[in-house]
Order: structure tokens, then sequence, then C-alpha cells
């Protein structure tokens, strides 16, 4: 991890506090590997503070998982499965409204709801253009946590 | 969001009808804290967000529980909104007409009951999405497959009770029997499901006596809990024609020349042409084509055409069969086609089975972006005649009130063979006031000049379903009143979505013409 990087997770894990704390990564770091509800920290590929959110959350003991080839597969595929494995498992992510919105309701039937949402502007780049878009931070969990 | 709750009911009496819900679903499926609300939401509402707000969820897992939530609703007065996934998105999405109406959301109704593959058919719960049919087709290595729209996440239940469609065409027309559980919590199965044991349910659609699949569908008579629907053998080839037309005009005789097609059979489903702007705003965003006052002016639409290498209007035409009958048919196109223009066009083929495999996708959620911050979008989608006259005229009136409201315009034509539907996509930028205020005025203009022509839209928005029900006015209203009478007859106590495609329950009839 370069100083840019390491100064851009710092500045994310502090602006979208409220998040990050009700994603739960923290108690997992504390109590170690494995002794409490996993965390699954989602990213869009598109979005460097998208990346780096996820990163940071990694580095406190949650698992990534990329938005490809889009948020409906990666449901589907990945985080439907990790869900119905850990039923106290969280979801948190930086994202598009839009990943958040359909993340948001598939995970419903899951027994999943918003613990916490946050906006944060960003900017992406595709195929070298450079793009504003306004991202939200948010976690999903299961609604007796969410209570 | 706060809690809103229905019209005149006061807070005591409708905690008391959410306790007796939790009775019947359990505490953790009846959900009404503020963030369960916000996902029920209309995320793209223009206007005020209360107008359209729930005041809760309940979300049942059986059949049982359907009627069981009927019932409680009927005692206690509650409106219920029912949703398959709530993915009607651009029409308000999972949001109800009446504020304060419980969202009865029937995501956990989603089992694959049956397939059949030899006779082309699924039973499925409303809860299924496309994905999840998808999923169960391809595991289980059946050569059938479903239409699947643009926003492929939704239920295929939930779509064809829309009258929503794909490349397949109307999917209301593959409903062939259905569970419906009436407002009082009776179940009902109609056309041959009516016969205990019923061998020919979902293949034979009549039954005996009237035949009331349709009158379920736009309409808030039952809760659909099982569906029968009609799937399509992968075909053995699937051709897919790139069409680029580069003047606007282009527009009539490829109206003209392909809708005779379509009526022939030589062409199937329907036939999707949209402007060039249809193709640039998921993968590029407004500020790298124009920051400029007003809507995109035609000059930046011809430099994305000369960037892309597109028409004005584009398209794909796929023909489905045997390689031989494709081929006939591939050269009956370019003909036709080929009268009016020597453009070549570029065509590719593939095995149907690999068409198939070919999963739903979200992607095209990223028009949502074409602003920058929060991104929304609206439809209005007028039906026509399959006439180029008529069609290029509807094109012509409705690009011209784009850019006198300085909207950036953005159509398509689905050619569906003796109609032709029209699909305005309005992108909303959701964090400038202004611009969602302009839409809103451009919506009403182009209501009211669809109308003139004798027009209606297939399907509109929360905001609209009394304003295009009330264009449905032959004989001082007469479907309207015959509708209601239904309604009155069968939900007394108005509790199943009022309002719905402006049909108003005796109960609520005085919120028609509500914000």
């Amino acid at each position: 991890m370069n100083r840019r990087q390491l100064l851009l997770r710092g500045a994310l894990l502090a602006a979208l506090a409220p998040v990050v704390r009700a994603s739960g990564v923290e108690s997992v770091d504390a109590a170690g590997e494995g002794s409490s509800a996993p965390v699954l920290a989602v990213h869009d590929p598109a979005y460097r503070r998208s990346r780096e959110f996820a990163a940071a959350l990694q580095e406190r003991g949650a698992r990534v998982i990329a938005l490809e080839p889009d948020v409906l597969a990666a449901w589907h595929q990945v985080l439907r499965a990790a869900c119905a494995q850990s039923p106290a498992a969280r979801i948190t992510g930086l994202t598009t409204r839009s990943d958040f919105m359909v993340l948001s309701s598939l995970a419903r039937s899951a027994g999943l709801s918003p613990l916490a949402t946050r906006d944060a502007d960003a900017s992406g780049e595709l195929g070298g253009v450079r793009r504003r878009a306004t991202l939200i931070a948010w976690v999903l969990a299961t609604r007796n946590q969410a209570a | 969001m706060e809690r809103v709750l229905p019209p005149g009911m006061s807070a005591a009496a409708f905690d008391k009808g959410l306790v007796a819900l939790r009775g019947v679903v359990g505490a953790e499926w009846v959900l009404d804290s503020d963030e369960d609300r916000d996902t029920y939401l209309d995320p793209y509402a223009t206007g005020n967000a209360k107008a359209h707000a729930p005041s809760a969820a309940v979300a049942p897992a059986n059949l049982e529980q359907v009627q069981a939530v009927m019932r409680v609703a009927n005692a206690h007065r509650l409106p219920l909104w029912p949703i398959s996934r709530g993915k009607n998105f651009g029409y308000g999405g999972a949001a109800p007409r009446l504020p304060g109406s419980l969202v009865l959301d029937l995501g956990r109704l989603n089992r694959v009951l049956e397939v059949n593959e030899k006779l082309g058919y699924c039973v499925i719960e409303p809860g299924v999405t496309f994905y999840d049919l998808h999923e169960h087709l391809t595991r289980a290595g059946i050569a059938l497959e479903f239409g699947v729209p643009n926003f492929g996440w939704g239920s295929p239940v939930g779509n064809a009770l829309d009258r929503g469609f794909s490349f397949r065409g109307d999917h209301s027309s593959s409903i062939c029997g259905m569970e419906v559980v009436l407002p009082d919590g009776s179940v009902l199965r109609t056309g041959n499901g009516a016969m205990p044991g019923s061998a020919i349910w979902a293949t034979a659609r009549h039954g005996f006596g009237p035949s009331w699949d349709q009158a379920f569908v736009q309409a808030n008579y039952g809760v659909v809990t099982k569906m029968g629907l009609w799937l399509h053998p992968v075909p053995e080839q699937v051709i897919s024609v790139q069409v680029a037309l580069d003047a606007q005009d282009d527009l009539g005789w490829f109206v003209d020349e392909v809708s005779p097609l379509l009526m022939r059979g030589v062409l199937g489903g329907n036939i999707a042409i949209s402007t060039a702007t249809n193709s640039v705003i998921d993968s590029s965003q407004r500020q790298e084509w124009y920051t400029g006052p007003g809507a995109l002016p035609d000059s930046v639409v011809t430099r994305m055409m000369a960037e892309r290498g597109m028409g004005w209007w584009n398209g794909t035409v796929r023909i489905s069969g045997h390689e031989d009958s494709n081929q006939a048919n591939l050269n009956r196109l370019l003909s036709a086609m080929g009268r009016h223009t020597r453009r070549e066009f570029q065509v590719s083929r593939a095995s149907g089975a690999s068409q198939a495999a070919r999963g739903p996708v979200v992607t095209r959620l990223k028009v949502l972006n074409w602003f920058g911050g929060r991104g929304g979008h609206v439809g209005f989608s007028p039906v026509m005649p399959a006439s180029g006259a008529a069609v290029l005229g509807q094109f012509r009136r409705t690009k011209a009130r784009y850019d006198e409201h300085g909207i950036d315009y953005n159509g398509t034509f689905y050619l569906n063979g003796r109609s032709v539907t029209n699909v305005n996509l309005m992108l909303i930028n959701l964090d400038d006031a202004d611009h969602s205020a302009r839409t809103q005025r451009l919506f009403d203009v182009l209501v009211s000049d669809a109308s003139a022509q004798g027009y209606a839209e297939y399907r509109t928005h929360l905001d609209y379903m009394d304003a295009v029900a009330a264009s449905f006015d032959f004989n001082d209203h007469a479907l309207r009143r015959f509708n209601e009478r239904v309604k009155d007859a069968i939900d007394p106590n108005g509790i199943l979505a009022p309002g719905r495609n402006g049909i108003w329950p005796s109960a609520w009839r005085n919120q028609r013409g509500s914000e």
C-alpha cells in the first residue's frame, strides 16, 4: 500500500465512521478471526473510493467481494450463499445508489435490512474517462441486528 | 422516512392491525422501521415523496399466510399494495398508489413449482426472479427460455401482471392459469385449474366459461400466488442483424417494412429501434458530451453517431429458429430494408443455446449515472398503430416537446406487428429541482398530446394512473364504472391496491385524483 492509499483509506474510514461501526468490522478485528459474524465488504471496481473502502475493511477482517460482472450476479452467485451459510453476516459497501438499491432489495427476502447509510461523493474512472457519481456507504444486517 | 398512515386512520387503529399481522407472519416479517419503509419508496419520485409512501410492509411466506393477511386487512381496514419483487421502476417501483398502504411483499413466495420441457411451460410463484428462473432452467439443462426485460431483476409473474415485455413480446400473453387469493381471503384457480388435478392447467388457456386470467392483469381484484407461464423453446440458431438508420425520417419506412414481417411470422417477438442516445447513456455521462444549456442539441447526437459508429436509430433484429428458415427470413428482411438504404447491416449468427445461457443483468441501471449524483428515470409509453406516418408523427411531436422543456430526448419504438409501443425514457437529475419539475411538466404535456391522437399508455407511473384511466372515457367512463362495480363486489372494504390503474373502491373513491 502506498502513502496515497493509506491516507485515502484513513479519510474514508473517518468520514464514514458510523457505517464502519455499524458494519461490525471492528468487533471482528478485536475478537479475532472466526469468533464473530462475518462481514462482507462489496465494491464497485469502477470507483477507486469504493475499492479503497473495501480494502480498508479487509484489513479489519472483512471478506471483499467485487460486484462483477454486475450486482445481480454477485448476489446470486456469492452473497446469497454466504448469507445462507452465516445468517448473522453483515454486508457493507461504498457503491453507487443503484447498486445499493438492487442489493438492499434482493437482500430483503433473505431477512436483511439497511442498518446504516451515509452519502459520499466520489469520482470514478472507466476507460480513462473521469466520472462523477454520488456513492453511498451502507450496511445490511439481519433485522434483529438492525432493531 | 417517517410513518405515513392511510388517510383517516389513527395510529392506534393502525398499530392494532400490525399486531394482528405479526401474529400471522411473525414479528420479523412485519417491516415497519424507517429504513424498511425507505426500501419500498419510489426511488425516482420527482414530486412529494410522501404521496406514495407506504406505512409498513408485510411479507407472508405461503398461500395460507397470504389468505390470513387478507382477513386481517379486512378486519382492520388496512389497505394493502401487493408486489411480487417491486421492480416496477420508472412506474413507481414498490410504492403504493394510496399513501399509507401496507406493502404486501410476496418475495418469500419464491418457488419454481414445475417446469415442463416438452410442453414448454413453468408454474412459478411471484417471488421467483428472472434470475432464479434462468438459473433453474440452466442448472437442470432445460432447453427453454423466457424473455428478460432490460432491467432484468424483477419477477416474471409481476412483469406479466403489468404487461411488461421483452424481445419475446408481451409477457401477459404468456400467462396460462393462475392461483389467486381474493380480497376476502378465499382462493380461486383460473382456467383449467378450476378442475382439481387438471392435467392442462398451464397448457390450455380457457377452461370452461369466461376466461379470467387477463382480468387480474393491471387490476386490483386479487393477489396472484401461482402462475403458469409459457416458455420458449431455445432455438437452434439466432441471427442478429444490427440495424443503424442515419436519418430521423428513416424510422417511417422501417416501421412500414418490418411490421408486415412481424405480422406474417417472418420475424418473432418484437423489434426495438432506439435513438443513438439510448446507446450511450449507460456507458458514459452527459458531461462528456455536453455541458451547455437545454436539451442535448442534434449536433451532439451527430457527434455520438460519428464517434460510436451508430445511426440516429439503432436496434438489433433477432431472427430465431431453424438455420434453414432463418436464412430465408434474413433474406426477406434484408431485401425489405434494401429498398430504402444502401447501408450494409452487420449480421452475426450464434447458437440459440449460447444466447439462452446469458443470464439477466442489471447493467442498464447505469443510466442512473448519466447526470452524476442522484439519478432517476420515468417512462412515458404510449401505443400507436404500426404505421410509419403515425410513428414518425409521434416521434416528431415528442422530440419537439422534449426540446421545448430542455430534457434530453431518448426514445425507443417497439414494433409489435399491428401496433408500436413507444417507450420514452426520461432520465431525471434528482439533485436539480428545476430539472425534476421540467420532467414532470413534460410528462403532463405528453399524456395530453398522446390522448389527442387517440393513443394511451400501456402502463404508467402511479402519479398518472388516474389521468390515463380517465382518458378511456367512452360513454361517460363506462369501462371505469364497470371496473369499479366489479371491485366493489369482490372487495367491499377496498383493502386491495386501492387506486391501482385508476380503479378505486367505494371506500377510497374520494382519493381519485389525489396527489
